[in-house]
């Protein structure tokens, strides 16, 4: 009968063009709308608003970095050469690169990380550290160079004072480093650089406490100085390390240029995934932009660890020390870009800041397992299924509550496609060749 | 009663055309546009366009308030400040040294800001507000109150715009 056959299109139509963001798309190969051979599904057909957040997802939306000049050029390859040498440690076998590895696309592929001692936090990847405001799992730092040095003075990481450090890179860089930094009045033989001294920090002995306020406030700050300018050539090379084009990034620039079929770049399943991530699975309430990170801290009321004290409160606590750290904006001994407002007017006594931790970049994490700032994930699957059934309760703090459970009918494995496909090409992270890795 | 078959038929044939055109006229409202075009870029979206600014009288009727935000439409998660103007219901004379605060709540969520934001006097009846930060989109409510030869606060709604492309 004609009207029922017109029903029949006009069914398919209607359902064909209000797709819900997790219908299955394999029950409409046969309902071919048009004469492509292609399953209707690998189609970009994105209503307007949802093509407008999964272009702010990627690379075309991060500003361009400006191109570096001839003396940032010798700056960051001298933060490269520090950034390999195992020679700035107390038992001359901890680099940065020892909890950063290139091949784990700079994390190190454990749960929690090991220097000189083991740690309570796993290491997050390196690439896009750029971008951010606070570093670090609790935010405790709001400079990329500021962070980059802390692990020279924690015991449990590189074990020394910046006295031993600045002397250290006198020794071994001295006249690349004075050729980049002129002002430079401290040698590696200089007395002030004789004892190991720093400032009363969390790990500081009294010894060094000690030997640190019989230095000058004159030799205080040249040290300080020299070592902030380490830390500014640790973070020039860190900054420049660069995203590369993941496949979500192709389907994205190959959907702009008119191909509705989004090149292939994305299976199927991986366009689910994409569905859900920023419809019913709300993935994208913090894990948004080109980072895929708002940047926030969110308490995820995730299970204990074993091994991991449960009373950490992340954020709570890492608001106040950024308060409060040396290095912090406005008084830093080197200039900042930009303002201060981010620290200024944070204010760590938010309620919502106790047992958050920082939303991790979801670029390339498919290479960065385990996951969560204690490891507490060995595979995206875990993740996935952990927001699936959001069990438990938080220890510390409470459960952040745009946390919604992901919905029954969105697939892990369609999820894990599309977070698989934000893996780029490692970037070319110099110093593998010469450094042996 | 007989019912007449060929009318039955001829009813049944309309009504099925009616109600096939109604479906078709449906889907198409409900189809939205799809978007894969030759050389689409960002879509302007709603941050680029200026803001309303906010505005009321005071719940004893003393002052109007009317705040300007800069940026005017910021992004969840941008840092950004308030310009607020307070005048005399009466005379509409602007109102100098008077004591202002202004803070923003998420009543439904049952939380403020992460940030503490400061304020200054500009002078002429205006007023600063710097460091404020929606975190989340959906539904702000400013509380301003001021403090000056007479008191007089209000409350004000804004609804914070999801993230868009930048």
């Amino acid at each position: 009968m004609c009207y029922v056959l017109g029903y029949f299109l006009i069914a398919i139509f209607i359902v064909g063009c209000s797709r819900a963001g997790t219908a299955d798309c394999s029950s409409f190969e046969l309902a071919q709308v048009g004469s492509s051979s292609t399953s209707y599904c690998s189609e970009a057909t994105w209503t307007e608003s949802d093509w407008d957040v999964v272009q702010s997802l990627s690379l075309a939306a991060l500003a361009a970095a400006p191109p570096p000049s001839v003396s940032d050029e010798k700056v960051r390859a001298l933060g490269r050469d520090l950034f390999f040498d195992a020679r700035l440690s107390k038992t001359g076998t901890v680099s940065c690169a020892t909890c950063h590895r290139p091949e784990f696309y700079l994390s190190d592929g454990r749960a929690r990380s090991s220097g000189l001692k083991r740690l309570q936090r796993n290491a997050p990847t390196l690439l896009g550290a750029g971008h951010l405001s606070f570093y670090g799992w609790d935010g405790r730092k709001d400079s990329l160079w500021a962070q980059a040095l802390a692990p020279f003075e924690a015991v449990g990481e590189h074990g020394l004072t910046r006295i031993d450090v600045v002397r250290l890179v006198l020794t071994h860089y001295g006249d690349r480093f004075r050729e980049i930094y002129p002002a430079t009045e401290l040698t590696a033989s200089d007395v002030s650089l004789r004892i190991p001294a720093r400032p009363v920090s969390e790990d500081s002995t009294p010894a060094q406490h000690e030997a640190w306020s019989k230095l000058s406030a004159a030799q205080q700050v040249e040290i300080t100085r020299t070592f902030a300018r380490i830390g500014n050539a640790l973070a020039q090379f860190i900054r420049r390390l660069p995203f590369t084009e993941a496949p979500f990034d192709a389907y994205v620039k190959a959907v702009r240029a008119g191909d509705p079929t989004g090149g292939g770049h994305l299976s199927e399943s991986a366009v689910r995934g994409l569905r859900a991530f920023i419809g019913a699975g709300r993935c994208v309430t913090c894990h948004n932009g080109p980072l895929l990170s708002d940047g926030q801290f969110h308490n995820l009321g995730l299970p204990p660890v074993v091994g991991v004290s449960d009373s950490d409160s992340g954020r709570r606590e890492g608001a106040r020390l950024v308060k409060k750290d040396e290095f912090r904006c406005d008084v830093a001994p080197i200039t900042y870009d930009g303002d201060c407002g981010e620290l200024r007017y944070l204010d760590p006594e938010f309620p919502a800041f106790v047992g958050a931790f920082k939303t991790p970049t979801l670029r390339n994490v498919e290479k960065t397992a385990p996951y969560m700032h204690a490891g507490h994930f060995d595979t995206l699957q875990g993740v996935v299924e952990f927001y699936r059934t959001l069990s438990g309760t938080a220890r510390t703090g409470s459960r952040d509550p745009l946390l919604t459970r992901l919905p029954r009918d969105v697939r892990t494995s369609d999820m894990v496609e599309f977070l698989r496909s934000l893996t780029g090409p490692l970037p070319p992270v110099d110093g593998v060749a010469s450094h042996g890795l | 009663m007989r019912f007449r078959r060929r009318h039955f038929r001829h009813y049944v044939t309309r009504l099925h055309h009616g109600a096939g055109a109604a479906l078709l006229v449906l889907s198409l409202g409900r189809c939205q546009k799809s978007v894969a075009k030759q050389g689409e870029g960002p879509s302007p979206t709603a941050a680029s366009e200026p803001a309303p600014s906010l505005s009321g009288r005071g719940a004893s009727g003393t002052y109007d308030f009317t705040l300007r935000l800069d940026p005017a439409a910021p992004r969840v998660g941008q840092l950004f400040s308030v310009n607020t103007r307070v005048t005399r219901v009466d005379t509409g004379e602007r109102v100098v040294g008077a004591a202002l605060r202004l803070d923003a709540t998420m009543p439904e969520h049952g939380h403020g800001m992460m940030t503490a934001p400061e304020h200054r006097e500009l002078g002429n009846g205006e007023y600063r507000s710097d460091g404020f930060k929606f975190h989340m989109p959906g539904r702000w409510v400013f509380e301003i109150s001021a403090v000056g030869p007479e008191a007089d606060h209000l409350e004000l709604s804004f609804q914070q715009p999801p993230v868009s492309p930048h």
